[in-house]
């Protein structure tokens, strides 16, 4: 099974659960597929086995021996990257408008390291992660890069958690796509509900079968039955109410898995969120036998 | 006729890869020569679009059937456009699925590989 | 004055720092965080105007259409393909960027406008507002975002970009005068904010800190600015009642022992522009 954890809203909670479940899954192999500001590496420890550069992009390139300066680049490009014959990295999309209106060749795309994707061994197996270059663009291929590591790792059925990133954008869609099930965690706070609701209908239209946890639910009990009946609404079953537990923060600090602490009132609803979880996993695997005899 | 396949490696006796866009080469099997074309797929180093490139390739190397695992979309939209017949893999190596090609018993290949469904009461419902 | 508000990692509080701030010195806000915009949920602007987004997109023409795929191969995005005797466009795939269009010998591609989402245009108690929307499921924010940038005229405006250092924070923040990196006092915030601090760096922009959620670890984020050589504005310190507040989309201007605070980083932060 692939699970897939993500918010729509950055902050609620994603990598303290992600890191959770992992502890709890035993031999899962991770992802994390935030790589715009990826964390669970930080939670996880362990040591970094093969870092492999990354090609997310191409840029152009001027060969100034060849160019006129004619300018019909400069006036070709929608992105404004290009001023004085000298193209900017940061603002380039590679997409070759100016090589093509180039009437002396000068102008190539050449590909573009754009960070590293890695493979870290931790205590509880494998974790697969990206570094990106600052400001680097291709992010949604990066997300398709880590994945495609998990599986060149991955044995069998073996069960994947993937850390995912906030938004609805490129690479959100690339951590959901093909994924058997995504979890959103969701917080009880006006904009943490506009934004569940933009994620959700991003799953849905992917088709991808969702299942929602309300973090902190105590901070606003009023809002938490809001987004409760907004679940209710849409058939999004909710498997988990999570309590504000300052031992989160706490375990955040001592970078271990809220779940070390057996005690935290938050670590026993995730243990219960994640048992609730395998259940229906298992039951719609039985659902599945039983349909297509 | 040219069989394409989609394959983990270069060779005929390498793994299919069920994977159509990701798919690291295509094989390209001429049935009236006898003869193979490995070529690396060129959807493996697109950012988007990785489908629609590979399949571009397929129709490009005027193959008439491709035999796969899964198959997004977009990629089914420029095959089904170019009248090229899709069949499902066995997960065999590719010299194998050519064989089981020739003697007629791969299946078509009709279902698009939607993003995963079960679980949930929302998806179970729309089935 | 353009000010972007910016932080490696998400839900560290860039919407209650922008939003507050905007209120507490009279600046304009504007939202571009498109694909999840929050600040128009605390300022409560009446919309007075609602603008399309749009991006070109290619229309083929297929009598003048010679087949020669040239823009087929011109793009870099896959969104064309060649199959059964005609040019197929995948339009979620296109970046508008004309390249086919360049590429084409007899004139069968001309541009048409696809709408991507949307800008919204409002005031509320003397500000300007403007937020940027992303249409679900399109991959590419970046248009949208460059719309919100050509609204911000005249006047002092914060900026409020999405999380991480992607390509859709470069856009955010280019052309900004100043960045304002908003962090947490735990080992991710710190992780992410040097992320943004080597963004904003390695874009020119001066940066100064503001701790959100402080508490008894701001240690951790004030030696890394000393290390760093960055100045910290000030920190927002966290309590149940500051949570109450901002999860039921109420400022925190609105508490007096808050205001207070606000009012501090608003002084502290026109300071650091100021010896910027």
């Amino acid at each position: 099974m692939q699970l897939v954890i993500i918010s729509g809203k950055g902050g609620t909670g994603k990598t303290t659960i992600a890191a959770a479940f992992s502890w709890l899954a035993g031999t899962s192999i991770k992802a994390d597929c935030d790589v715009d500001a990826a964390n669970l590496h930080l939670l996880l420890g362990g040591k970094d086995q093969t870092a492999t550069p990354f090609i997310g992009a191409k840029v152009a390139q001027v060969n100034n021996e060849l160019c006129t300066e004619c300018d019909r680049c400069t006036m070709a490009c929608r992105y404004n990257a290009i001023s004085g014959h000298v193209i900017d990295e940061l603002r380039c999309e590679g997409c070759g408008a100016c090589a093509v209106v180039c009437p002396v060749q000068a102008i190539s795309l050449v590909d573009q390291v754009t960070g590293s994707t890695i493979i870290t061994s931790t205590d509880k197996g494998l974790l697969s992660r990206a570094e990106m270059e600052i400001g680097a663009e291709g992010s949604g291929k990066l997300v398709t890069e880590v994945r495609k590591n998990v599986h060149l790792h991955r044995t069998g059925d073996q069960m994947v958690i993937l850390d995912g990133s906030p938004g609805v954008g490129c690479t959100v869609m690339a951590s959901l796509t093909g994924v058997d099930v995504a979890l959103i965690v969701g917080e009880p706070t006006v904009s943490g509900i506009a934004d569940f609701k933009r994620v959700a209908d991003l799953a849905e239209q992917l088709g991808v079968p969702t299942l929602v946890c309300v973090n902190k639910y105590d901070l606003n009990p009023d809002l938490s039955e809001q987004l409760h009946s907004h679940c209710v609404q849409r058939n999004i079953p909710l498997v988990g109410r999570i309590p504000f537990d300052p031992l989160v923060n706490r375990a955040l600090h001592e970078l271990q898995p809220i779940v070390a602490y057996p005690a935290s009132p938050a670590a026993k609803e995730i243990v219960a969120m994640w048992e609730k979880i395998i259940g229906l996993v298992k039951e719609e695997a039985l659902d599945e036998n039983c349909s297509s005899k | 006729m040219r069989v394409c396949v989609s394959s983990t490696g270069p060779n005929a006796a390498a793994k299919v890869d069920s994977r159509f866009g990701r798919a690291p080469y295509l094989v390209f099997f001429d049935t009236e020569e006898q003869t193979y074309d490995f070529m690396e797929n060129p959807g493996l180093g697109s950012a988007h679009g990785a489908g629609i490139a590979a399949a571009q390739e397929v129709v490009n190397q005027k193959a008439e059937v491709l035999v796969t695992g899964n198959l997004g979309p977009n990629a089914k939209a420029v095959l089904d456009a170019a009248g090229i017949a899709v069949y499902q893999t066995d997960g065999r190596t590719v010299s194998d699925e050519l064989t089981a090609y020739k003697k007629g018993e791969l299946l078509p290949l009709d279902r698009v590989s939607a993003p995963h469904t079960g679980l949930g009461q929302q998806q179970r419902r729309a089935r | 004055m353009e000010v972007a508000v910016l932080s490696g990692k998400g839900g560290t509080g860039k919407t209650t720092v922008a939003t507050n701030l905007a209120r507490m010195l009279g600046w304009n806000y504007a939202d571009c965080d498109v694909e999840e915009p929050n600040g128009f949920l605390f300022l409560k602007p009446e919309i007075t105007l609602s603008e399309t987004v749009t991006v070109k997109s290619p229309q083929i023409d297929g009598s003048l259409c010679v087949s020669c795929q040239r823009c087929v191969q011109s793009c870099q995005f896959n969104a064309l393909a060649y199959a059964g005797q005609r040019i197929m466009l995948f339009s979620k795939l296109c970046h508008g960027c004309g390249a086919c269009m360049y590429s084409c010998q007899t004139g069968a591609i001309k541009e048409v406008p696809r709408p991507v989402g949307h800008v919204d245009i409002g005031s509320s108690a003397g500000l300007r507002l403007v937020q940027g929307v992303l249409d679900i499921g399109e991959p590419m924010a970046g248009p949208v975002i460059s719309k919100v940038k050509q609204m911000l005229n005249e006047g002092d405006w914060l900026v409020d970009c999405s999380p991480g250092s992607s390509c859709n924070v470069v856009k955010a923040i280019d052309g900004a005068d100043f960045a304002l990196l908003v962090t947490e006092p735990t080992p991710f915030g710190l992780h992410d904010l040097d992320i943004a601090a080597r963004l904003a760096e390695q874009m020119g922009i001066p940066h100064a800190v503001i701790i959100n959620r402080s508490d008894s670890m701001d240690g951790i984020i004030h030696r890394y600015c000393q290390d760093n050589d960055i100045s910290v504005v000030g920190s927002i310190p966290f309590s149940r009642k500051a949570a109450l507040l901002y999860s039921q989309g109420n400022m925190l201007l609105d508490d007096s022992e808050y205001a207070a605070v606000f009012e501090r980083l608003g002084s502290a932060l026109k300071e650091a522009i100021k010896c910027s």
